[in-house]
C-alpha cells in the first residue's frame, strides 16, 4: 500500500503483524482463485473420460487419460486447425508491422496528432459494423473460406493496435538522437531503419505478440469469413454443436486453443503489460 | 540512406535527405509518405466498409443477387427505434449487463490494485498469473464456464453438497448475472493493471506529507490515493464500457442469447439479424446505431485521456 513509502507508524506487536499477513494472503487468494480457476478446471476435465466426467461430485484425484487429445488430433484434425490459426496470426501480424511501424514512427516524430486519434478510434469501433460489407465483398469475390479473407479481417485489428502501441515507443526516443543522425548525413528512412527501430525492438516484440494474440483469439471474423478454414476458437466452439456434448473433448479443444497463447505471452512480462495497459480493447 | 548511390553523375549525398536540404521534400512531407500505406490500408479495411454499411442501412435488401436493393430512406432506423421490440429488449439487456460488469470490475480491480501495490513475497508471481485472463482465448474460457454453469456442472454439484439445491444458472432468471460474473472475472485483472500503472506514476510527496501529519493508511487511500487516481479509474471504466458493449464471444458460447432471448445483447442481436436472417439492410441500420453508441463512448475516452 502507499503507506509503505515512508511508514512512520508505531510498530505493532509480533502477533498482530502475523495476523495481518495471513489476512492479506487470504484476501489475495480469495480474489485471485476464482479468476484463475477455469484455466485449471479445463485441464482437469480434458484429462478425464466421459464416465469420469459424469461423476458428481467430481473426483479430485483420478488416473489421467490422453484419450480426449488423441481424438482431437486424430478425428478432429486439430493440427490443421492450429496451423490455420498460426498462418493467419503470423501473416496479419507481419503485415501490421510492415504497414504500421513506419506510420507510427512518422506520427510520433512529426506529431500527426489527428492521425493518432483516428487510429485510437479505429481500435475502439465495433468490428461487427465492418463485417457485413466484408462478407458481401468476399462472397462476391468467392474468397470466403480463404486465408486471404481472414488475414484481411484480422489486419483491421492488428494494424491499429500496432500503430497505437508503437507511437508511444517512438515518442520515448530523445529528439537529440535524430538531430545527431541528421548531422551524420542520415536520411529520415535511414534514421527510422538503422537507429530508431533497433532501439525500440523489445517493445515492438511485445506489441507484435499482442497483435498475434488478438488474431489467435478472434472468434467473430473467423466464424463468418472462415468457411471451410477452421480457426482454433471456431473449432472449439463447434464442439458444442455435436449432438451429445463430450465435455472432456470440448475442454481438450479449449486447452489446446488457449494454453499456447498463455504460455507464449508469459515470458514477455512487463513489456506485454505495458502494451495491455496503454491500448488493449477488443477489436 | 544512400539509396541513390546507384544513380550516376550525382552528388554521393544525393538521397531522400538531401532532397530535404534542397527543399524538394520537407521532412514532414516525407513523414506523411511513411504513413500513407497504413492510411490506405485502414481506409479499405475500415473507412469504406463503414460508409457502405451506412449506404446499406438506407435500403431493404436480403443479400440476393437477383432482387435489387430497395431504397427506403430512414425507414429501417424508424422501425428499429420505434417498433422493434427485440431491439428494445436487447438494448435494455446491454445496458444492464454493461452497467454491472463495468461497475463490478472497476471496483474489484481497484481494490485488488490497492491490495497488491506493495512489495510482498510472491508479488511478481501474482501479477504474472493475473495476465492469464487478459491474453487467454475468450471462446475457450467461455466453454469452460459453460461446463461449470451447466445444470449438471461443477457449480451445481458444489451447491448440492452444501445443501443449497441446484440452480438453473443459465436459465431466464440467472443467465445475465452469470454472464456478468464470467465477464468480471475476465476483466478485473486488466482494470487492476491499468490502476497499478496509475499508482506507480503518482508523486510520493503528498503521501509522505500526510504520513508525517499522522494520517492512517485508510485516510491516505480515501483522501489522497483515490482523488489522484481519478483519471486512471475513469480511463479504465470507459475502456471497460466500450468493451462491455462489444461483448460477443462469451454470450455466443455460453447462452447464444437465450433462453428465448433473455441474454440477447445488441451485439448478438445484430449478429443474428445480419448473418442468421440475412436481412442486410435492416442489420446495417442496427450496426450503425451500435457504431454510434460506441463512437460516443470512445470520444469520452479520448477526452479523458487528454485530461489525464
Amino acid at each position: 500500500m502507499m503507506a509503505a513509502r515512508g511508514d512512520v507508524r508505531p510498530r505493532h506487536s509480533h502477533r498482530w503483524r502475523w495476523l495481518q499477513r495471513v489476512a492479506f494472503y487470504a484476501t489475495v487468494v480469495a480474489v485471485v482463485a476464482p479468476i484463475l480457476f477455469p484455466y485449471y478446471w479445463m485441464l482437469v476435465v480434458s484429462l478425464k473420460t466421459p464416465i469420469q466426467n459424469l461423476a458428481s461430485p467430481p473426483a479430485l484425484i483420478f488416473p489421467p487419460t490422453p484419450m480426449n487429445y488423441v481424438e482431437l488430433f486424430g478425428q478432429n484434425k486439430m493440427l490443421q486447425v492450429l496451423s490455420n490459426s498460426l498462418i493467419v496470426g503470423l501473416a496479419s501480424t507481419l503485415l501490421g508491422l510492415v504497414l504500421g511501424l513506419p506510420a507510427a514512427f512518422a506520427i510520433a516524430r512529426f506529431r500527426f496528432d489527428t492521425l493518432g486519434v483516428l487510429i485510437l478510434l479505429a481500435r475502439m469501433l465495433p468490428g461487427i459494423a465492418m463485417l457485413v460489407p466484408w462478407y458481401l465483398m468476399f462472397v462476391q469475390l468467392q474468397l470466403v473460406g480463404t486465408h486471404g479473407a481472414l488475414v484481411f479481417s484480422h489486419l483491421s485489428v492488428s494494424l491499429p493496435l500496432i500503430i497505437w502501441l508503437s507511437i508511444g515507443f517512438f515518442e520515448g526516443l530523445p529528439s537529440e538522437l535524430m538531430d545527431a543522425a541528421v548531422v551524420d548525413g542520415c536520411s529520415l528512412v535511414g534514421y527510422f531503419w538503422r537507429v530508431a527501430l533497433p532501439l525500440v525492438r523489445p517493445a515492438i516484440a511485445a506489441s507484435a505478440m499482442l497483435a498475434f494474440i488478438y488474431s489467435w483469439n478472434n472468434f467473430l471474423y473467423s466464424l463468418i469469413l472462415g468457411g471451410t478454414i477452421k480457426m482454433a476458437p471456431v473449432a472449439a466452439y463447434n464442439m458444442i454443436s455435436s449432438y451429445d456434448i463430450n465435455w472432456g473433448g470440448m475442454m481438450a479443444a479449449a486447452v489446446v486453443t488457449t494454453w499456447p497463447v498463455i504460455l507464449l505471452s508469459l515470458p514477455f512480462g512487463q513489456n506485454l503489460v505495458r502494451g495491455l495497459v496503454s491500448g488493449a480493447v477488443k477489436g | 540512406m544512400h539509396s541513390t548511390a546507384a544513380r550516376p553523375s550525382q552528388d554521393p549525398h544525393e538521397g531522400a535527405w538531401s532532397a530535404v536540404r534542397s527543399g524538394r521534400l520537407r521532412p514532414r512531407q516525407q513523414g506523411f509518405l511513411l504513413t500513407l500505406p497504413a492510411i490506405i490500408a485502414l481506409v479499405f479495411l475500415i473507412g469504406f466498409p463503414i460508409l457502405y454499411t451506412v449506404w446499406l442501412s438506407l435500403h431493404e435488401w436480403y443479400g440476393s443477387r437477383t432482387l435489387a436493393m430497395d431504397w427506403v430512406g430512414l425507414a429501417n432506423y424508424a422501425d428499429l427505434i420505434l417498433r422493434d421490440s427485440n431491439f428494445h429488449r436487447s438494448f435494455l439487456i446491454t445496458v444492464t449487463f454493461t452497467f454491472f460488469t463495468v461497475t463490478l470490475s472497476v471496483m474489484i480491480g481497484l481494490g485488488l490494485a490497492l491490495l497488491l501495490n506493495s512489495e510482498f513475497v510472491g508479488h511478481g508471481l501474482v501479477r504474472t498469473l493475473l495476465m492469464i485472463p487478459i491474453v487467454s482465448t475468450p471462446v475457450a474460457v467461455s466453454l469452460t464456464w459453460k461446463y461449470i454453469l451447466n445444470y449438471d456442472g461443477l457449480l451445481n454439484s458444489v451447491t448440492h453438497i452444501l445443501g443449497l439445491g441446484k440452480q438453473a444458472w443459465l436459465g431466464t432468471q440467472l443467465v445475465i448475472p452469470s454472464l456478468i460474473v464470467v465477464d468480471v472475472t475476465r476483466w478485473v485483472p486488466l482494470v487492476m493493471l491499468i490502476i497499478l500503472a496509475g499508482l506507480a506514476s503518482l508523486e510520493t510527496e503528498p503521501f509522505e506529507a500526510a504520513t508525517v501529519d499522522g494520517a492512517s493508511s485508510l485516510q491516505l487511500i480515501r483522501y489522497i490515493t483515490l482523488p489522484l487516481l481519478r483519471p486512471h479509474i475513469g480511463v479504465a471504466a470507459l475502456l471497460r464500457l466500450i468493451d462491455a458493449i462489444k461483448t460477443f464471444d462469451e454470450v455466443m458460447v455460453i447462452s447464444e442469447g437465450g433462453p428465448a432471448g433473455a441474454s440477447e445483447t445488441l451485439y448478438l442481436y445484430g449478429y443474428k439479424v445480419a448473418f442468421s436472417f440475412m436481412t442486410f439492410g435492416y442489420a446495417s441500420a442496427l450496426l450503425i446505431v451500435l457504431f454510434l453508441i460506441v463512437l460516443v463512448a470512445s470520444m469520452l475516452v479520448l477526452r479523458l485521456r487528454r485530461a489525464a
